[in-house]
């Protein structure tokens, strides 16, 4: 696996969990 | 505005979320998407991917889940009935009609691959799906399954016969009880375990190290690696875009007519905008973490880079139901991994699958105030009659014909109309105004110029590019050997029955409810 390859499985993975994280944060608190 | 209030009501917000997650996760999260990503720049291909989702993907969910709830709100949960409350031209309701049809069409020949992920794990436990053992095996026995070959591996198709009937059971049962003791409590239950099982399956995946020591190249490096490692040069390549952009719309399952059901079950004070959001990121979770990771980097790990690269353009069957039982054959405790693969697929699909009957059933209930329990029996009825076909035919290209119309051709026109009815009939203010009621988060302020330009002209822009590609080949069965083409006419006839049944009760039912306003207004 190439660094970018890396870069970009990290960025696409972080984007997806950044998301999940922010929706189910604020669909929990309420 | 007149209020419903006898309509079914989801029972919590995490179940409605869930449910919708359930109808967008199917079995393309785990096959399609892994193989088109590695077909198409590997991690470059998540540039087109990601630029699709924020400008195609979220805002036509946020406008399904809004006009849903719209049409909820007047006793309406189907899309001739929300489109006639948006556009007052007495013939935009016949377009809506598209929202019934599709998710029946679909359902006709998904009930029964979604049977095949049944079988197969009832087979993975028995360990009769491990007795082939070569590609051309494995692609045996799932023909001889089907019916399709005759071989040693069964005598005919009555085997798969049963485990439909098993699974149609098990389908119109969950849609029997309703929307709250029914799909709720299956999106409620399916969606963690099949989440669970996903990161276990991915894990064991990613565990798997250099399993061949005598092959250090093909170690889970490198396996990740063949997925991710970027080809910018693809990028290039306009196909490439809109190869990212379908695979958005389809994996959101958008443009079907489900999400305005479901959404028609809520409140006029629920949020759309977070949990139309939240359903997105669970559905981009199972897709990019869970999908990316499971079945292309063990293909690669077992087969190697030419193996791995011919199964990702094997198409999603030969994916799913011949590499992998394969791949777990090589695993230790394959059989128990390959039966977990199994039930995470079926679960995957049952989830879709009733959602693709609520629409049907929505419409009855709806415009005809017929019990849910006795629609769920007139349906089921239909149903198992017109899947018939789709089995006994499925080797002479009548699913096919149904996927090109009922999974592709109406999905994007459907989603065009929605789309040209929220942001320009009912106008965009209107719109976005209509979305933050209730709402727990505020949209960014760009998204109003999004929804108004960008996602019509994106969705024009897949419509004419599919149009061009596949309408006239596929209209001329230009492919097809000249014994199926009585098969795919016999397909168009039962998609055309089906429209114009569904065209005439919409007729019926505002007629009856005009002259029922007539008598009370005298």
């Amino acid at each position: 696996m190439t660094l970018a390859g890396m870069l970009f499985m990290a960025i696409s993975w972080g984007f997806v969990l950044a998301l999940c994280a922010y929706a189910f944060k604020h669909l929990l608190k309420k | 505005m007149q209020m419903n209030n006898d309509r079914e009501r989801w029972g919590s917000r995490l179940g409605v979320v869930l449910a919708v997650a359930g109808s967008a996760v199917g079995l393309g999260n785990f096959l399609r998407f892994p193989a088109k990503a590695t077909l198409n720049g590997g991690g470059a291909f998540m540039v087109p991917y990601f630029v699709a989702l924020l400008l195609l993907g979220i805002p036509l969910m946020w406008i399904e889940w809004t006009i849903g709830r719209m049409g909820g709100l007047k006793g309406h949960g189907t899309a001739p009935g929300i489109f006639d409350g948006l556009a007052r031209h007495p013939s935009v309701k016949y377009l809506g009609t598209l929202g019934i049809l599709g998710p029946f069409v679909i359902l006709i020949y998904y009930l029964f691959i979604e049977s095949w992920a049944l079988a197969y794990a009832w087979f993975s436990l028995s360990g009769a799906l491990f007795t082939p053992e070569a590609l051309a095996d494995m692609k045996g026995f799932l023909g001889g399954y089907l019916g399709l070959a005759h071989n040693g591996f069964f005598s005919g198709i009555g085997t798969a016969y049963i485990f439909f009937l098993i699974t149609f059971f098990i389908n119109f049962y969950f849609i029997y009880r309703g929307i709250n003791k029914g799909i709720e409590v299956l999106s409620k239950y399916g969606m963690p375990i099949m989440i669970a099982l996903g990161i276990l399956l991915a894990i064991r995946v990613l565990t798997l190290g250099t399993p061949d020591p005598a092959q250090p190249d093909l170690s889970v490096n490198n396996a990740l690696g063949f997925v991710w490692n970027p080809d910018f040069s693809k990028l290039a390549d306009a196909r490439v875009w809109m190869e990212a952009a379908g695979q958005i719309f389809f994996t959101l399952s958008v443009g079907i007519g489900v999400i305005l059901t479901y959404a028609s079950y809520l409140k006029k004070t629920d949020d759309v905008a977070l949990s139309g959001l939240s359903s997105t990121a669970t559905n981009e979770f199972c897709e990019v973490i869970l999908g990316g990771s499971i079945i292309i980097p063990a293909a690669f790990i077992f087969l190697g880079q030419a193996g791995a690269l011919e199964v990702a353009k094997s198409g999603t069957f030969n994916l799913g139901f011949v590499t992998m039982p394969l791949i777990f054959g090589k695993i230790p405790l394959g059989n128990l991994f390959a039966a977990l693969w199994f039930v995470l697929l079926f679960i995957a699909a049952i989830t879709s699958s009733v959602s693709l009957i609520q629409p049907a059933v929505a419409f009855l209930e709806d415009e005809f105030k017929i019990r849910r329990e006795r629609a769920a029996v007139i349906l089921g009825a239909i149903a198992f009659a017109a899947c018939q076909p789709a089995i006994f035919f499925l080797g002479h290209g009548f699913v096919d014909e149904l996927d090109f119309w009922g999974g592709t051709i109406f999905l994007v026109v459907f989603a065009t109309v929605e789309t040209i009815l929220f942001a320009w009939v009912l106008g965009i203010d209107k719109g976005l105004e209509a979305l933050h009621e209730g709402a727990d988060i505020k949209l960014p302020e760009f998204y109003k110029f999004i929804m108004k330009y960008v996602t019509p002209v994106y969705l024009l822009g897949l419509l004419g590019m599919w149009g061009y590609q596949q309408f006239w080949p596929t209209i001329l069965m230009k492919n097809v050997a000249a014994a199926d083409r009585p098969y795919i006419w016999g397909a168009r006839g039962l998609i055309a029955l089906l429209w114009v049944t569904v065209i005439a009760l919409v007729a019926v039912a505002w007629r009856r409810r005009a002259s029922r306003s007539q008598e009370e207004g005298q």
